[in-house]
């Protein structure tokens, strides 16, 4: 009985092996997400965002004549999976391009294979400086902001307005370390002085020891970078312990992000930070796409929808241009090529094949975005 | 395998790996790309999965933190091939040595512990150099983005170059590498080292007793699985052009746990099918179920309860204790 059972699995994992599909005369999107694992909430927006924003083209007819059609892979927050995904979408799958996942490092990884099947990645959730840096590629393309992009504007904004004494305080690991090295580049750039940084373990609940040290350093400005509950925690402290009274607070992008914003209700009141995007831009093009979304989802879009929304409508406007789905044509017709969406009109630079993107200064009031003004 | 053909002869254990080999070879011709890709993943792991089977199915010490060695061999090969020299084997040897050398330091800083405690210690070892790696983010190992752009070698066999771009040749190459790791092995455990190593799990007490020296047996099984998670991950390396601290994780610790139990531990090939049954489940079954992990989960728990011996204990004889 149990040799039956052993034998029958490996007759069905032998079946499942040799499944594929076959595709039609239809435009095939390859959706890689990390459905699985840590970065699951957000990469549900990713799938949303991208189905809508198929379907909205679908409706109004598809593409050169075609219909779209989404595939979405899981790649688990795993680089090895994230290449396998990769492979089968272009090779059994022939889709004829590909929305890559979350994680930078899956992102290149699969950057070499998608250069070796010449296959079309449009990145929309991914931070790394490396994709559209030291690593760039002829078939990838970002449309969401590394760090640059949103920092540059930040410190000058900030100069100009909140002073030239800074502290940062941030978490202990990679990102944090790497954004307030981009930030500090930046500051030094503008003449700021750096007065101090201190760096808390990921996890801390107890921020009061660092706060007589910043007191005592009396900085203008505190900024700070970490994200989820790190940054809920930080902020409800600094309020506590009122830090606004003697300073201004500013932060990266992700402390106040649209997962977290709900969480930190009215302690992050007051912080100013610089995104790209946030659900409250006053633009008809947004408020389209922010009803829509909400009547699909029931959430508010992220800066991770919209630009996944963005990318696939980026690289259908492309196609269309083309007039054909060939990479070499599609990548000849983004290079250089600006596209308005919901987010405002952005530009494809056609050599690192990094968009521009409007960054907006930010103020977060009664638990809201309230946009000031554009920054760049 | 090996206890299948005890008490056979000579020729037809020869003639079985003769036919194994010639089905592994024509495989391909009936593989499209992808699943080429696939299975040359799966036959690399399965080495991985091997050299765990050494410690924990013959020397019977647990280990968490046998990742360290695999991405440690991926890392060496990665460094030699995009900094040093293109040559996989000089890659190999770095990786090999590499790996043994952290696998020699671990586990002589360890092997006192027992049990759970040693396993514990390797969790330990195995996240350092995951954090290690993982905040090096402005060095040329590139940190949680990982070490990517990593050349394809040629395969350099005195006069013949094989050309590993080609996944077909790479997959050959592959089969040669798992099926030699494997004859290694299997030597080692059949040796009187390997009696030594069965003795230690059965009852470590007694062995000193028979005048073998237990801690230092345990260390040199120890650096010998290694050395091979460290040949095997510098192979993963090669072939997918890419080193990340995914592969010194402690996920992946716990998955070739998985694998070995779910193939059948102490028996070399039972982990080996192990890891080519989790390798090809893993990627196939997450394209049509979202929940892949809880039906992974499912039949891991099942093997467990209804076949405590793995797969292959299914198919072995019954000769010890039943």
């Amino acid at each position: 009985m149990k040799r039956l059972l052993a034998v029958a699995l490996i007759v069905v994992s032998a079946v499942l092996f040799c499944f594929q599909a076959h595709a039609a005369n239809e435009i095939v999107v390859g959706c890689i997400s990390d459905l699985t694992g840590t970065y699951a909430a957000l990469s549900k927006q990713q799938v949303d965002a991208v189905n809508m924003a198929v379907d909205e083209i679908n409706k109004s007819g598809g593409v050169l004549g075609k219909k779209m059609r989404v595939i979405v892979e899981d790649s688990a927050t795993s680089v090895s999976l994230g290449t396998q995904k990769l492979e089968r979408l272009i090779l059994n799958e022939k889709v004829d391009f590909v929305i890559p996942p979350t994680t930078s490092s899956a992102v290149l990884a699969m950057m070499p294979v998608a250069l070796k099947h010449n296959k079309l990645m449009m990145v929309t959730l991914a931070q790394s400086m490396k994709i559209t840096g030291e690593n760039k590629n002829k078939v990838t393309f970002r449309c969401f902001a590394n760090g640059e992009i949103t920092a540059k504007p930040q410190v000058k904004w900030m100069m100009k307005n909140l002073g030239k004494k800074y502290y940062i305080i941030g978490a202990d690991y990679a990102w944090p370390r790497s954004t307030a090295e981009v930030y500090t580049k930046f500051l030094k750039e503008a003449g700021a002085e750096l007065i101090g940084e201190t760096w808390f373990p990921l996890g801390n609940k107890d921020f009061a020891p660092y706060f007589g040290k910043i007191k005592a350093a009396k900085p203008e400005v505190l900024l700070m970078i970490c994200a989820g509950n790190d940054a809920v925690s930080l902020a409800s402290q600094v309020k506590q312990y009122g830090l606004a009274k003697q300073m201004k607070l500013a932060a990266d992008g992700s402390f106040v992000s649209a997962d977290i914003i709900k969480a930190h209700g009215n302690n992050a009141d007051g912080i100013i930070i610089a995104d790209f995007y946030v659900d409250t831009l006053n633009t008809p093009e947004n408020k389209t796409f922010v009803k829509n979304y909400l009547a699909r989802t029931k959430e508010l879009p992220s800066k991770m929808a919209l630009s996944s929304y963005e990318g696939v409508m980026w690289v259908a406007q492309a196609i269309k241009q083309a007039g054909s789905t060939d990479t070499d044509k599609v990548v000849k017709a983004l290079e250089g090529s600006t596209y308005k969406g919901p987010q405002g009109s952005k530009k494809m630079d056609p050599v690192s094949h990094q968009s521009s993107l409007d960054v907006y200064m930010i103020k977060i009031e009664n638990g809201k975005y309230k946009v000031m003004e554009k920054a760049n | 395998m090996g206890k299948l053909n005890s008490g056979s002869n000579i020729t037809r254990v020869i003639l079985f790996h003769a036919v194994v080999l010639a089905v592994l070879a024509i495989l391909p011709l009936f593989l499209s790309t992808y699943h080429q890709k696939l299975a040359v993943e799966a036959i690399i792991l399965s080495v991985f999965a091997m050299s765990l089977d050494l410690v924990m199915g013959y020397a019977g010490i647990a280990t968490f933190g046998h990742a360290a060695f695999f991405g440690i061999g991926g890392y060496a090969m990665g460094v030699m091939l995009k900094f040093l020299f293109p040559s996989i084997w000089l890659g190999l040897i770095l990786a090999g040595f590499c790996s043994a050398v952290l696998a020699l330091f671990v586990g002589v800083v360890s092997i006192r512990a027992k049990g759970i405690y040693f396993a514990i210690l390797t969790l330990a070892f195995a996240e350092v150099v995951y954090r290690i790696i993982f905040h090096s983010y402005n060095t040329p190992l590139g940190g949680s983005d990982g070490l990517v752009g990593v050349p394809t070698p040629m395969l350099g066999l005195g006069p013949f170059e094989i050309n590993l771009k080609s996944t077909t040749n790479f997959y050959w190459v592959a089969v040669a590498f798992a099926y030699l790791s494997y004859l290694v092995c299997k030597l080692i455990v059949s040796s009187p080292f390997g009696s030594i190593l069965s003795g230690i799990r059965e009852n470590e007490n007694r062995v000193p007793f028979l005048g073998f020296n237990v801690k230092w047996s345990k260390v040199t099984a120890f650096v010998i699985a290694g050395a091979f998670a460290g040949f095997s991950g510098a192979m993963f390396t090669a072939f997918k052009s890419y080193a990340d601290t995914e592969q010194l994780s402690f996920l992946l610790s716990g998955k070739v746990i998985v694998m070995d139990l779910i193939g059948g531990i102490g028996t070399l090939i039972g982990p080996m099918i192990g890891a080519v049954v989790i390798t090809v489940f893993e990627s196939i079954i997450s394209t049509h179920f979202a929940a892949h992990n809880i039906i992974i989960g499912a039949i891991f728990v099942a093997v467990v309860i209804f076949m405590p011996k793995g797969f292959l204990g299914l198919f072995a004889k019954k000769d010890r204790n039943e």
